[in-house]
């Protein structure tokens, strides 16, 4: 790099770029900033938190499947052994829905209580994205 | 590193004013615009990072130590935010091959420049700022914007200085190229 050179072309650049005025942004500039600043603000108060934290959440479950693990193994490890194999498990549904023998329906109705289950179920999703622009918005 | 005032206004806008930050912006949006705009080569793109530049600004001026100058930290995040954007959008502009770029004689280059009038010179200036690779624009930029400060350059750029210098050689050569071939142009133009 000969040095007269460069010092020659820093001399021409200085020139150049004393020439180059600052450019200024919209005239709205610092506004839109604000504004959008203040948005995000609005938008951390409505962040939604859950009431328990996701590690919270891990150790509840860990915690829950050990106390099974231990509750299957101390107490219902054999056959002979705890209350788990004294539960009754043939439930008699006879008597409470007795009353329903002598019912029937017609299609119309199966049809549009099928219906408004899935419609229901379709609504559900889009509900909660509504109600969370309108918080966001809001 | 923070002068008096620098310091009070940076306490009252962690204190939640937002009049003090508009007073921030107005001070280094000129400064920040023209380092996008010569980064980016397009006016709303530049003010999109511009803005993006002053948000993560807000955000992250809890956490400035001061152990730089400000601009210093408000011209490093405004070239980074400019770098994150042409990595994400995979813009490349005109690529100058230093090599390949023919020795411009910077009389001849001085000369021509003498005769245009003070706005055509502007114009011509900006243009071909504009042309150049973000990197070699950015250096130029800094380079004025921190006085010729290559110790300040170090931390905007994260480079080292000897770096830096090479990088502004390269970009000053082909800025030169840049201008000889607009000018070479303007001139068939208007001759033919």
């Amino acid at each position: 790099m000969d040095k007269q050179e460069d010092k020659k072309w820093e001399e021409f650049l200085d020139r150049i770029m004393g020439e180059a005025p600052l450019e200024s942004p919209s005239k709205d500039f610092t506004a839109n900033i604000l504004q959008k600043i203040e948005t995000e603000s609005a938008k951390a108060v409505y962040q939604y938190k859950p009431l328990l934290s996701k590690p919270v959440l891990v150790g509840v479950f860990i915690a829950f499947a050990a106390l099974m693990a231990f509750v299957v193994l101390k107490f219902g490890g054999q056959s002979t052994e705890g209350w788990f194999d004294q539960l009754q498990w043939e439930p008699n549904f006879q008597p409470i829905w007795s009353w329903m023998e002598q019912y029937t329906s017609s299609n119309v109705l199966l049809y549009a209580v099928l219906l408004f289950g899935v419609l229901f179920f379709v609504q559900l999703p889009w509900l909660k994205k509504q109600l969370e622009q309108d918080l966001i918005l809001k | 590193m923070l002068t008096n005032k620098e310091q009070e206004l940076i306490s009252e806008i962690r204190r939640g004013n937002t009049r003090a930050y508009s007073v921030f912006v107005d001070q280094y949006k000129d400064l920040v615009f023209t380092l996008a705009l010569r980064l980016l080569g397009n006016r709303d793109e530049a003010e999109e990072a511009a803005q993006d530049t002053f948000i993560k600004i807000f955000n992250a001026l809890e956490t400035f130590k001061g152990d730089s100058k400000v601009s210093t930290w408000v011209y490093r995040i405004a070239y980074n935010t400019c770098l994150d954007r042409i990595k994400k959008y995979k813009k490349e502009r005109l690529h100058v091959d230093v090599d390949y770029i023919k020795e411009v004689a910077f009389s001849e280059l001085d000369d021509a420049l003498d005769k245009m009038m003070q706005a055509e010179r502007t114009a011509l200036i900006n243009a071909c700022l504009a042309k150049l690779p973000a990197e070699d624009a950015a250096v130029i930029t800094l380079f004025y914007f921190e006085e010729k400060n290559l110790v300040e350059m170090e931390k905007t750029l994260g480079l080292s200085v000897n770096t830096i210098k090479v990088r502004l050689f390269r970009a000053r050569k082909k800025l030169a190229a840049t201008m000889e071939q607009s000018m070479e142009r303007e001139m068939l133009d208007n001759n033919g």
